[in-house]
């Protein structure tokens, strides 16, 4: 009855001015803010919007659903006070018949930069898909979870005495389209304004690890990036490997020619959970331990390249 | 002497909305760096002005080709429309909306414009003004 209301609620916001998201201070402790933000976003617990009404996410796949992630997320940077930036952009579809026959494909990244303590044009970025792959499909791992790991480094980092660079997080839009539209915009945004990137990390299906040995892959990063993952994965004593794997934001980047990496859980050695894209991917998925050591070698990561 | 060529009124409306409706995608897709679409709708224009300076064979046919691609577009998209229908074979929400109840909607009037305008081409005049 609850999730019912929930449609009639989210039908009865489309119809108006965007909702409030009303926010309270987030848990201080990384696993219970990253239990509440998965769980909101996957429509596990609710989303309380004006007047104490309550929406349940089931996903984030049409346009209104991605509306309401995109108001909560910035609500996220808010309350760190940063500004949240709307990257509206328009992308060709995946080749010139199709646009024959369609309309462009339209969508919003969202980005917020905590800038560097010490001057800086320089950024590293991290990013995370924030829609999901089919129309009911709650997206907790794929992905809730890189959402929640970025959200938890970017907290992190502002409380960082010394940065000397600028730390930009983006939420991209749209990866679950053929041609990961929300990411490969953000890459020509980036190139177009001629923003100095050191390396991009970007985050997708980084909560299950089904053998609990804590292993992340690395998909496509340059030896630098390799390196200074392997030195942290080490000392925190994460198994690390590498792949070719080019089908996330991170690709985007690589073909625009800025260096680029993308995080996740053991993915092609086959430790999945079977549920991606389908709407099986359920909180109840999420091996939170395994995102929070991830988000603890990012954050070490991140550190380093901000001290560089 | 004008010899311009006047066309129908039932041929006009038509032929402007289809134009008008094109002409905005290709605009829009050139703003983004696809320029298959204006290319293409600027050659229909192109050879329909050129028709209409007093050629009536070629403002005919170039007529006619129109609304043959547009029944063609139109009918793809209803067919795409019908697969999404019965078999959910769009994942992806933007091509779910392409292919939805609106993109039914907006392919069943295009698809109406075409009817139209092949069947009132016969309106156009066979032979030149001053002949």
């Amino acid at each position: 009855m609850t999730r019912v209301l929930s449609i009639f609620i989210l039908l009865f916001y489309s119809c108006k001015t965007d909702p409030q998201i009303a926010m309270q201070e987030p848990p201080k402790e990384t696993l219970a803010f990253q239990k509440k933000v998965i769980g909101q976003l996957s429509g596990e617990f609710a989303i309380t919007v004006n007047n104490g009404e309550e929406i349940f996410l089931k996903g984030r796949w049409s346009k209104l659903e991605r509306n309401i992630a995109k108001l909560y997320l910035t609500k996220h940077i808010e309350i760190l006070g940063l500004n949240c930036i709307e990257h509206d952009y328009q992308m060709t579809n995946v080749n010139p018949a199709v646009d024959l026959l369609v309309e462009p494909l339209q969508g919003t990244n969202l980005f917020t930069i905590l800038p560097a303590t010490n001057p800086s044009d320089e950024y590293v970025v991290l990013g995370a898909h924030y829609d999901t792959g089919g129309r009911n499909v709650p997206g907790a791992i794929d992905n809730g979870s890189g959402i929640a790991l970025i959200l938890s480094v970017l907290r992190r980092a502002s409380k960082l005495v010394t940065r000397n660079k600028n730390l930009m997080v983006v939420f991209f839009d749209q990866e679950e389209e053929d041609i990961s539209a929300g990411s490969l915009a953000f890459a020509q945004y980036l190139k177009k304004n001629k923003m100095d990137i050191h390396s991009v990390h970007s985050f997708d299906l980084i909560g299950w690890d089904e053998d609990n040995n804590k292993e992340v892959e690395l998909a496509l990063p340059d030896e630098g990036i390799e390196n200074i993952y392997r030195k942290y994965a080490s000392k925190l004593k994460i198994p690390i490997y590498t792949s070719t794997v080019k089908s996330s934001d991170h690709y985007s980047f690589i073909k625009n020619g800025i260096r680029a990496v993308c995080v996740s859980q053991a993915f092609t050695k086959g430790d999945n959970s079977g549920e991606k894209d389908t709407p099986g991917d359920g909180f109840h998925l999420v091996n939170f331990e395994y995102l929070e050591s991830s988000t603890n070698l990012a954050f070490a990561v991140i550190k380093d390249l901000l001290n560089e | 002497m004008n010899s311009t060529i006047k066309i129908n009124s039932k041929l006009l409306l038509p032929i402007t909305i289809s134009l008008m409706f094109f002409l905005r995608k290709g605009i829009q897709y050139a703003g983004i760096g696809n320029y298959w679409a204006i290319c293409l709708i600027g050659l229909i224009i192109y050879f329909m002005l050129r028709g209409l300076n007093n050629r009536p064979k070629l403002l005919k046919k170039v007529v006619r080709l129109w609304s043959i691609l547009i029944l063609l577009w139109a009918g793809l998209r209803i067919l795409f429309t019908g697969f999404h229908f019965t078999t959910d074979v769009f994942d992806e929400y933007h091509l779910s909306m392409q292919f939805g109840l609106l993109g039914l909607a907006l392919s069943i009037m295009m698809l109406a414009l075409g009817i139209m305008i092949l069947k009132n081409v016969h309106y156009l005049p066979l032979r030149k003004k001053d002949e």
